[in-house]
């Protein structure tokens, strides 16, 4: 039982580097965090005990529940419009076995690429209204304002081009999941007459519901972090009516200094993605399970 | 015949044309706009360039301080892949073999880490590294984003691990092998391939990188290559043409080292969310 | 080479007991098999002796050295995998060698005893390559070539015949015999499969639910077995088992009602203890140890299915009272199916079991 036990402890040495790095930088940090939402600190002076003072103003700021609105907004179309079109793209890419890893490549274009280099490619050539193609159109063929600029469409404007950068990653991974489905389940359908539609919806996507839900838990957590976007084009404004719990609790820390607010939002980022977190946890528990 | 030229078969056509078409044409914008003079862009940014002139990308370079960034980058890049893949292959191999309830925690812990919102520990890791005098020094921003990495790599390389037999290991044992040097002569070499794949896919990452480089790099010296452009388009927004020969900059690396890489990125990423 | 002793042996995996306290003594240079049905423990055992899992009770004697705490390394054992677990990045050189590379034995000298044991093996030509670009067969030799680099006190094979297709088993199962003679080496080897620990065993230790049911040669094993389990699991074709109840006990012989027969009393020459008569029994019999015999005599029973192969051949009969049997029939004679044969059991060769399963 001892040799055993000696050999246990040398691969606690194993895992030391990664635990220690994981704790200075992001376990201690967070509980520093978890602390500092209850005070008013500006970095650099003391901090003061303020209790639940935090809570209670971002409870009643309205810009607070803006950017949780958006937050939420930013989710629903996420969940809906990148998904969907990754998953008919990747069913149509199933019959082109050839062109299949160009169709792929030219899909991930545009996730490998920078956020800075993406926001300014589309704020400065597409949305801008001296030099972007919108500004072109508006000024030869079609009124046509600027997006980024108007409280109404700011959001989605944002969203879609973080749209254009996203959805490679799920048709990819779509994909891939897809040419798991066993070929006889397949085959056994075709037999029976089932039509192209048919074998999708009864064939391909049970077995692909795993992978489908667990995309749908990682994009609900990534969509209440989100902030590269949004930080990039619009900075939160127009009026906040991009503003999200990122940029906002950025804004706390690094403009107006007041870390604690930061900090309190930063709590409840990871409320929703802890709640988000345990789902994805259970599942891929059961996934390895089976 | 008939088949490729029915109605669903041609609707498919389209989509995929028209997906290929709304991905590739930003890209393509920039790359004709990087060689023209910014009255041109004005007067018409769909219009082909009337010649090939590097200037744009010569103030570009000068510019951004890409020369610097550049360096700023790799360095950057470099200790982050470095650190990860060696914790995290470190950490992979207990993770896979050990059964003990202890592990599984710790596995938890990973798992759950993937999930934490930087806004949870950036600020106050902010201060600390301020207090330190830790800003602008790129190896220990480095050390964050490979911390940040951690968790999807040590899975990544986790789930590499336990593909390889654990009889291996058991032969390893019979021959009289420790745990460091089963690790270090038998899972190891059979690992590289996870290895590569996580390496590729961290590089990539961190190149990228924005929120926290931008935090934790300020001061022009500090600069990597995307946020030195991002400065350049500050200050000289004024010549879009100089911009986009500047995101031409950035964007080519990347490209090139997706394309030269591409199945590794695939398989990487496709790893953690598909079975098998 | 060594002996093996095994003292009050126990595993338990959390709560569940997977070795029940077990006693065994093997001898200098004997070939043991651990032979049994699929989860009895066989494997578990070979890996307590190898040291690849700590014991929960008991001890483990080599040559008299008490080994129960000592890694694998320290007690001079080698084994051979099912899989063969050959490292897949290292040629077949570095793969015999690891174990003396770890021990610290500098190269000149490894590359000697590497050599030397490649060219018992037959396996020179191969030095230099990968397992991946060698067959099944050469693979296994490669495995043992690890395994003799050592020169261990005990070998010990985990189902190592299991991977390989039919010819390969036979081939290889005769080379492991020969490597027995010829390094006088004791060894003890787990198979699932009787025919395999028939053929190479000294000794067969036969186990159920992690205990030893009876240990003995194959011989013994198949004509004087312990108890039903080991009657039904050695010999193949499998032993026929009648319901059966003693109806008379006479000085040397016992008279056995076997309701599913035919009426009447049998007769059985193999008891070893009088129980009381009305005991309800199990009675075993062999394929071979039913005769044919004249008209009028013995009982009747239809045949059904008729396996032939060649020398040999089976015919699955079934009693007009629902008894089925396999029979063994040397005689080339065409037994058609449906036809009758009156048959006989052999009272010197039947077993008869107790209703827990003990030999009575």
């Amino acid at each position: 039982m001892s040799q055993a036990a000696e050999r246990d402890w040398s691969y606690y040495l194993f895992v030391l580097p990664a635990l220690l790095l994981s704790a200075c930088v992001i376990l201690v940090p967070a509980l520093l965090t978890l602390i500092l939402a209850f005070t008013d600190w500006d970095g650099v002076s003391r901090p003061v005990w303020l209790g639940l003072d935090n809570f209670r103003d971002l409870l009643s700021d309205i810009t607070f529940w803006r950017a949780i609105f958006n937050n939420v907004k930013w989710t629903v179309i996420f969940l809906t419009i990148p998904m969907a079109i990754a998953l008919v793209v990747a069913s149509l890419l199933l019959t082109r076995r050839r062109s299949q890893r160009v169709y792929q490549i030219i899909f991930l274009l545009p996730y490998v690429l920078s956020p800075i280099a993406n926001a300014s490619i589309w704020s400065n050539m597409i949305f801008d209204q001296r030099s972007g193609v919108l500004g072109y159109l508006n000024k030869r063929l079609l009124p046509m304002q600027d997006p980024l600029g108007h409280v109404s469409t700011a959001l989605y404007t944002v969203a879609s081009v973080d749209i254009w950068h996203f959805w490679g990653y799920l048709a990819v991974v779509f994909f891939a999941a897809m040419r798991q489905v066993p070929t006889d389940q397949l085959e056994a359908a075709y037999l029976e007459g089932a039509g192209g539609w048919q074998i999708f919806r009864h064939v391909t996507l049970p077995n692909i519901l795993p992978t489908i839900a667990l995309m749908f838990v990682m994009v609900t957590i990534f969509s209440f972090l989100t902030f590269d976007y949004v930080y990039l084009m619009t900075g939160g404004g127009p009026a906040h009516s991009t503003e999200l719990l990122s940029t906002l609790a950025y804004g706390f820390a690094f403009r107006s200094f007041e870390v604690g607010k930061a900090a309190a939002i930063g709590l409840f980022m990871s409320l929703f993605g802890l709640i988000a977190a345990v789902a994805y946890v259970w599942m891929s528990r059961e996934s390895v399970r089976r | 015949m008939s088949r490729s030229h029915s109605p669903p078969a041609l609707m498919a056509r389209l989509l995929l044309g028209l997906v290929v078409l709304v991905s590739l044409a930003p890209l393509l914008l920039v790359l004709i706009n990087a060689f023209k003079p910014h009255a041109e862009i004005v007067q018409n940014p769909l219009s082909l360039p009337g010649s090939l002139a590097p200037a744009n990308f010569k103030a570009a370079w000068i510019g951004g301080n890409f020369s610097v960034g550049l360096v700023n980058s790799l360095l950057l890049t470099g200790t982050t892949v470095l650190v990860t893949v060696v914790f995290s292959s470190l950490a992979a191999f207990p993770l896979a073999r050990r059964r003990i309830v202890i592990w599984k925690l710790v596995t938890l812990y990973f798992l759950c880490s993937v999930t934490v919102p930087i806004q949870l520990f950036l600020f106050p890791l902010y201060f600390l590294y301020a207090r330190l005098g830790l800003i602008g020094n790129v190896f220990a921003t480095a050390l964050i984003i490979a911390a940040i990495n951690l968790p999807l790599s040590v899975m990544l390389l986790r789930t590499y691990v336990l593909t390889i037999p654990a009889e291996l290991d058991d032969a390893a044992f019979i021959d009289g092998a420790t745990p460091w040097q089963t690790f270090l002569y038998v899972i190891l070499p059979l690992m590289k391939p996870g290895c590569v794949t996580v390496a590729v896919i961290v590089a990539l990452n961190t190149w990228n990188e924005f929120l926290i480089t931008s935090t934790f790099q300020q001061g022009d010296a500090g600069f990597t290559m995307t946020l030195g452009y991002r400065a350049m388009a500050g200050v000289m927004s004024a010549d879009r043409g100089i911009m986009m020969a500047g995101a031409c900059i950035v964007i080519v690396p990347i490209i090139a080292f997706f394309l030269f890489l591409q199945r590794l990125f695939v398989e990487g990423m496709t790893a953690g969310a598909v079975k098998g | 080479m060594a002996t093996l002793e095994l003292q009050k042996l126990e595993k338990r995996f959390e709560s569940v007991q997977v070795i029940r306290p077990m006693d065994l003594l093997v001898a200098h240079g004997e070939f043991v098999v651990f032979v049994g049905p699929s989860g009895c423990g066989k494997s578990t055992l070979l890996r307590l002796i190898a040291g690849l899992e700590p014991v929960s009770s008991g001890e483990i004697r080599i040559d008299g050295k008490n080994v129960t705490n000592l890694p694998p390394v320290d007690r001079n054992v080698a084994m051979v995998f099912q899989n063969y677990a050959l490292y897949p990045h290292m040629t077949v050189e570095e793969n015999i060698g690891f174990g003396l590379r770890i021990a610290g034995m500098p190269k000149a000298q490894r590359r000697e005893k590497v050599t030397e044991a490649a060219r018992i093996l037959k396996l020179e030509p191969y030095l230099a390559r990968k397992p991946k670009a060698l067959s099944g067969g050469q693979r296994q030799r490669v495995a043992i070539g690890r395994a003799i680099v050592k020169k261990p006190k005990l070998f010990l094979f985990d189902e190592p015949l299991s991977n390989l297709d039919a010819e390969l088993r036979f081939q290889t199962r005769l080379e492991i015999a020969k490597l027995h003679q010829d390094l006088d080496a004791t060894m003890i080897y787990v198979t699932h499969d009787q025919v395999e620990a028939m053929t190479l065993a000294d000794r067969i230790v036969v186990l159920r639910d992690g205990c030893i049911e009876q240990v003995g040669t194959p011989m013994q094993l198949y004509l004087d077995p312990a108890n039903v389990f080991v009657a039904g699991f050695v010999g193949s074709p499998k032993m026929n088992f009648l319901d059966a109840r003693i109806s008379a006990v006479r000085e040397d012989t016992v008279w056995i009602t076997i309701p599913a027969l035919a009426p009447g009393d049998y007769e059985c020459r193999t008891l070893r203890s009088r129980p009381a008569v009305g005991t309800k029994i199990t009675l075993g019999v062999r394929s071979e140890h039913i005769e044919e015999i004249g008209a009028d005599l013995g009982f009747p029973a239809k045949v059904g299915i008729v396996e032939r192969l060649g020398s040999t051949s089976y015919a699955y009969v079934e009693t007009a009272l629902g008894a089925h049997l396999c029979v063994e029939r040397r005689v080339q004679r065409e037994d058609r199916v449906g036809s009758t044969v009156r048959l006989r059991l052999m009272p010197e060769c039947v077993f008869a079991f107790a209703e827990t399963g003990e030999r009575l």
